[in-house]
């Protein structure tokens, strides 16, 4: 489904289920779950957690959904509320010591990585897969979204100007700094990439 | 085009947001630029393997536990859920924050219920005792309230003898006597003078176990103390001249101060080591003491003052 589509029928979805239609919001779950229970991860590491997390977030967009003023923009609202919810839950980790309670193998768990390659490949794709997603979290707080909402989650500028609440202009400007930032840092692992 | 300036475009670049005079000064520059080329390179590399990163899928049921959480919750499951620390944050704060409030507010009201007059009574018996015989007392004016001051002093032994002065007014830390009376209860704390009572004899005074209302010519005058002494010696049937030769004796001693009391009675203050001198002069004829225990000296603590009574009978 590409993007066009999607917004026609997020906007379709949205005007059924303020007529009444509440399987519309099962549909909504279904077309937006995968990308909120990944930015979840992205945030809290852990699947089990990151799936409590996703699913307050679609309660959370159950019970405000019919206060929504602008509904072409959902998809902006639904990402305005992932994104408080998950720095909310990461501070709320972070001061009871859970990331550093949590072990390599969790954060790896969720990788799941398909394909028809011979194991050593897959192996290697795994490694930098975690090495790319170790640096992402060494990144400061907003430079880390910038990069998750533009290239992990594909938003356009004006999405991404939206959900943050910055300008347009500064959009690209952080975005150039944040990418330019995580080429520094991968820069020593390029033999690896 | 300047290396920094190609290289702050390189984001809009790589997604296509470029005006079309930019992209080609991009384009022309990275032709001429190894270093930018490299760095081009680079970023482009990391942002494509940012893309390409798989998605993890939803966990089973991710959709019936939306639902789960969206139906409402008895009171007992949200108990449970804080319980289990599923709550708030908030909520825990908020709860510590009004236990505060509640404690204080209630400690501070404790603090304002006046105690009554009768529980700080209880919690003194010595005074409670002063009271009442300051109340026997009414009328006497100022003497009664004196009385309960020093029947205060007198501290909180009950005293089931009146008057009698206790074993434990003589005992002395440094007394080698009291220390064979394992039994005898311990001393207070600083050492005990019994006190004289300076009150009225007018009517409704408790007359002392010891001595009578004042009689004779003296009974006649006003605001003659009664006294309670420590201990009192009566000399019995012996003749007049006899009598008073002892008097007289004791009078004339330098060891005590003697002080008539009334026609037939004299009242000494004895230092303790002098109490046995005087036990000598008064007890050659046939006498009586009063507390009879106090014939053996060993009870007298050295470092006391009696107050001795010496009544001719």
């Amino acid at each position: 489904m590409n993007k066009d589509e999607l917004k026609k029928d997020t906007e379709q979805l949205v005007q059924d289920f303020l007529d009444g239609d509440a399987q519309a919001f099962n549909r909504l779950v279904l077309l937006y779950q995968t990308k909120i229970y990944n930015l979840a991860l992205n945030y809290v590491k852990s699947p089990e957690e990151a799936q409590d997390l996703a699913q307050d977030i679609f309660v959370t967009v159950y019970r405000s959904l019919p206060k929504l003023r602008e509904k072409n923009k959902f998809s902006s609202w639904l990402y305005q509320i992932a994104i408080n919810h998950c720095r909310n839950r990461y501070k709320k980790l972070c001061r009871r010591g859970y990331f550093s309670n949590i072990s390599l193998d969790d954060e790896e768990s969720f990788l799941q990585i398909a394909g028809d390659e011979g194991p050593e490949k897959l192996l290697q794709r795994k490694n930098t897969i975690t090495l790319v997603r170790a640096t992402i979290d060494s990144m400061a707080e907003a430079e880390k979204e910038i990069i998750l909402l533009r290239d992990i989650q594909e938003l356009a500028y004006e999405e991404i100007s939206d959900i943050l609440d910055i300008p347009l202009g500064t959009v690209k400007s952080k975005l150039n700094r944040a990418r330019t930032s995580l080429k520094d840092r991968l820069k020593k692992h390029y033999q690896d990439l | 085009m300047k290396c920094q300036d190609c290289q702050e475009l390189f984001s809009l670049y790589f997604d296509g947001e470029i005006d079309q005079i930019s992209r080609s000064d991009v384009d022309s520059h990275l032709a001429s630029c190894p270093q930018c080329k490299m760095e081009w390179q680079a970023f482009k590399n990391s942002i494509d393997f940012l893309r390409d990163m798989p998605m993890s899928s939803v966990p089973q049921g991710f959709l019936a536990g939306i639902h789960q959480k969206l139906e409402p919750r008895t009171p007992w499951q949200k108990v449970q859920e804080f319980l289990a620390g599923k709550g708030e944050k908030k909520w825990a704060w908020s709860t510590a924050f009004a236990m505060l409030v509640i404690g204080f507010v209630t400690a501070s009201l404790i603090q304002l219920i006046p105690v009554s007059q009768t529980d700080r009574d209880n919690k003194n018996p010595s005074a409670t005792r002063s009271g009442q015989v300051a109340e026997n007392n009414a009328g006497n004016g100022e003497s009664s309230l004196v009385l309960a001051q020093n029947e205060g002093n007198k501290g909180s032994q009950q005293d089931f003898y009146p008057g009698i002065p206790l074993l434990s007014e003589y005992e002395g830390k440094d007394s080698p006597a009291m220390q064979q009376f394992a039994m005898i209860p311990r001393s207070k704390p600083e050492q005990h003078i019994p006190t004289v009572d300076f009150v009225s004899t007018g009517s409704g005074h408790t007359s002392s176990p010891y001595l009578d209302a004042p009689f004779g010519s003296f009974a006649s005058q006003q605001q003659i103390p009664t006294i309670k002494p420590d201990l009192q010696i009566t000399i019995h049937s012996a003749p007049r001249a006899e009598q008073m030769a002892i008097v007289k004796q004791i009078v004339q001693s330098p060891l005590w101060r003697a002080e008539l009391y009334d026609h037939n009675t004299l009242l000494l203050s004895v230092p303790a080591s002098s109490y046995e001198q005087l036990l000598q002069i008064c007890c050659s004829e046939k006498t009586s003491l009063s507390p009879e225990y106090a014939r053996n000296t060993r009870y007298i603590s050295l470092k006391r003052f009696l107050t001795v009574a010496v009544k001719l009978d």
